[in-house]
């Protein structure tokens, strides 16, 4: 039977900012780390242990899978690699679209109490 | 010399999450550690990491704890704890007490033993190792609770709490290396033969 991706909503933030970190490529924890300190402009620190407990949820779950290090990966060789699989990608999207609906929500109900017409 | 202390301090604080988290990501949080410190200066990679400790040591902890093969165990080690205190206590002129105590002990044995073969057939093949060799342990404590009995009380006449230990030790010895050999000769030799 197929895993509807909406099984695994709503995501822990660092998941989901972890699943949208992966969703540009192949990425080690590092990398991870620091791609979710970009893309949140610096708002969302993630620890080691909070990441490697997060990613290991993830890969459990189907959601995110460890892969040999790509070509052209010269840095240090103990470093392990993960990517998005096709249901972390299905359930990224889903959550995507959760938010953007929350959010949508959000700016409607907020309008008339910011004054805005 | 900060960032050596720094680091030395990390790997024995990671010794605070549960063994099975720490074998499996102990290494990359090392070297995550070492990038912090590479990039970020030890200063930031200290603050960082302990706030992260602090908030998923007990955390992690507790869901190793609560996860499924943790109560297994402890349900395992209840199953034999009270039949091993059930036969102490008959030892010591209790036998109601410790005739209640072994009924208890079977009574949670036949209402969980689905759940316990379950987890005794389920194991990891790794789990046979170290459960015959806690066997092997067990015996020895046993042997060696006797050996040590045989040589005091053989000088001198032995105290009844002597007396009450070296029995507590024997019988929990003995039922603890019979549990962990039948669990150990039921847990699976490989991946292919777990069910």
């Amino acid at each position: 039977m197929e895993t509807n991706p909406r099984d695994f909503l709503p995501l822990t933030a660092a998941q989901f900012h972890i699943l949208v970190a992966l969703s540009d490529g192949v990425r080690h924890g590092y990398a991870i780390m620091q791609a979710v300190e970009s893309d949140s402009d610096g708002i969302v620190k993630m620890g080691p242990a909070t990441l490697y407990g997060t990613l290991k949820r993830l890969v459990e779950n189907g959601l995110a899978e460890e892969v040999p290090a790509p070509d052209g990966a010269s840095d240090d060789t103990r470093r392990r690699y993960y990517r998005l699989t096709g249901l972390g990608a299905m359930v990224c999207s889903a959550e995507a679209d959760r938010l953007a609906a929350l959010v949508k929500s959000v700016r409607s109900s907020l309008r008339p109490v910011l004054g805005l017409s | 010399m900060l960032r050596s202390l720094a680091r030395r301090t990390y790997r024995v604080l990671l010794m605070l999450y549960p063994a099975e988290f720490r074998h499996e990501f102990g290494a990359d949080m090392l070297l995550h550690f070492d990038d912090l410190i590479v990039n970020r200066g030890a200063v930031v990679a200290t603050t960082r990491t302990s706030v992260d400790l602090v908030v998923t040591v007990p955390r992690y902890q507790l869901e190793a704890v609560m996860n499924t093969s943790s109560v297994d165990r402890m349900l395992g080690t209840v199953v034999v704890a009270l039949p091993v205190l059930g036969v102490s206590s008959i030892l010591f002129g209790s036998p109601w007490a410790g005739a209640a105590l072994i009924g208890a002990g079977v009574i949670l044995a036949l209402a969980s033993r689905g759940r316990l073969a379950r987890s005794i057939r389920t194991a990891p093949p790794s789990q046979r190792a170290r459960r015959l060799r806690g066997s092997a342990v067990s015996f020895a404590v046993l042997v060696t609770a006797y050996i040590g009995f045989v040589v005091v009380t053989s000088d001198e006449p032995v105290s009844m709490l002597g007396l009450l230990v070296t029995t507590l030790i024997g019988v929990a010895a003995l039922g603890g290396a019979a549990a962990l050999l039948v669990a150990g000769l039921l847990t699976p030799k490989s991946e292919q033969a777990i069910p």
